[in-house]
């Protein structure tokens, strides 16, 4: 997972990461460099931590971005694969609020968090939340952007 | 035009965060270690890298975390806390330092209900003594036990003994005789 070559680019899009631009420069040469982590944007798959149906979600526009969505953000998706019997079915169009970005997200108090995949919960037009649990951990940021049932819900707050 | 506009959102930035600063109250004041090297992270640095399995890594910069993805061992790197644990650099004066404190000793105080003369009286005192007042007191016990049931019987014996005087003359009397033995109990009771 951490020995991936390359940038995870679309094409044509720039690479608008928050990291600075000396370590662009070592990527170029060496094989052991880990991917240039980047926003959620159009066609972006996410895994889906509740237990609304969804397994793979994949991201048709974030709300509120020029470049993507972040973390604590919300998107639009497409669901591409569920569970059987599930509230959700595949093809629907759903909401849902980034609960996990592999890009880092800085803090009120200056650190960074980034965590190791992309991860969003299904969410209502309201933004009440689909499912009744969600899996993993999920971050502080969602109580700033009133997303506290996402919160209660949660078991593991990082 | 495009640079101008720029600089007023970073500034636009800068006060959010500062604003939420103050209203979060989430602002850290002391240092935590990094996971990596175990140097000290002051407010403000590093990096959180939270694993699916919930767990949460502190990096101190990006090269301690850049090492950990590459899956190096900390404990290969000589610059890092846990490789000089491993091969006891500097920790023989701490370990001489920590023997020193641990020696307890005994310590005699006098507390409420005990000053420090009758502590120290009945931790010298004797086993063979100890015995003794011991006996002596269950000696008086046995005294005290002994007399109260001699004056129940010998009230016992009198209020019978009145009963069978009276018996003959009326019934006003009995009233009077089973509130006797009731007294003599109470009374030897206490």
């Amino acid at each position: 997972m951490y020995h991936k070559m390359g940038r995870s680019l679309m094409d044509g899009l720039q690479n608008f990461s928050n990291l600075p631009s000396t370590s662009r420069e070592m990527a170029c040469g060496s094989f052991l460099y880990q991917q240039q982590r980047t926003f959620i944007q159009m066609r972006t798959v996410l895994k889906v931590v509740d237990n609304s149906g969804a397994k793979k979600v994949m991201c048709i526009q974030p709300l509120k971005g020029k470049k993507g969505a972040r973390l604590g953000d919300t998107i639009i998706a497409s669901v591409k694969e569920a569970m059987p019997n599930g509230k959700v079915k595949k093809g629907k169009v759903v909401y849902g609020v980034v609960v996990r970005a592999a890009m880092q997200r800085g803090r009120c108090d200056g650190s960074e968090v980034k965590f190791d995949d992309n991860a969003v919960a299904l969410v209502d037009k309201q933004g009440q939340p689909i499912g009744t649990r969600v899996f993993g951990p999920v971050p502080h940021e969602l109580r700033q952007k009133k997303h506290v049932k996402i919160l209660t819900l949660a078991g593991h707050i990082a | 035009m495009g640079a101008s506009r720029k600089r007023i959102t970073e500034q636009h930035r800068l006060e959010y965060k500062f604003l939420t600063l103050i209203e979060e109250w989430m602002y850290k004041v002391w240092t935590e270690l990094c996971r990596f090297s175990g140097a000290k992270i002051y407010p403000g640095k590093g990096i959180r890298f939270v694993r699916s399995d919930s767990q949460v890594f502190l990096f101190s910069n990006s090269k301690c975390k850049r090492y950990f993805h590459n899956r190096l061992k900390p404990s290969k790197l000589t610059w890092t806390a846990m490789y000089r644990k491993q091969h006891k650099k500097d920790i023989a004066q701490e370990a001489v330092r920590k023997r020193r404190r641990t020696t307890k000793k005994p310590y005699s105080r006098s507390i409420v209900g005990a000053t420090l003369e009758v502590i120290q009286k009945k931790r010298s005192e004797k086993p063979e003594v100890r015995d003794a007042a011991r006996e002596a007191a269950l000696r008086e016990i046995k005294e005290r036990i002994k007399k109260t049931k001699d004056e129940k019987k010998a009230k016992k014996a009198e209020v019978v003994a009145k009963q069978q005087k009276t018996q003959g003359k009326g019934n006003v009397p009995k009233g009077g005789a089973p509130k006797g033995p009731k007294l003599g109990g109470g009374g030897g009771k206490r």
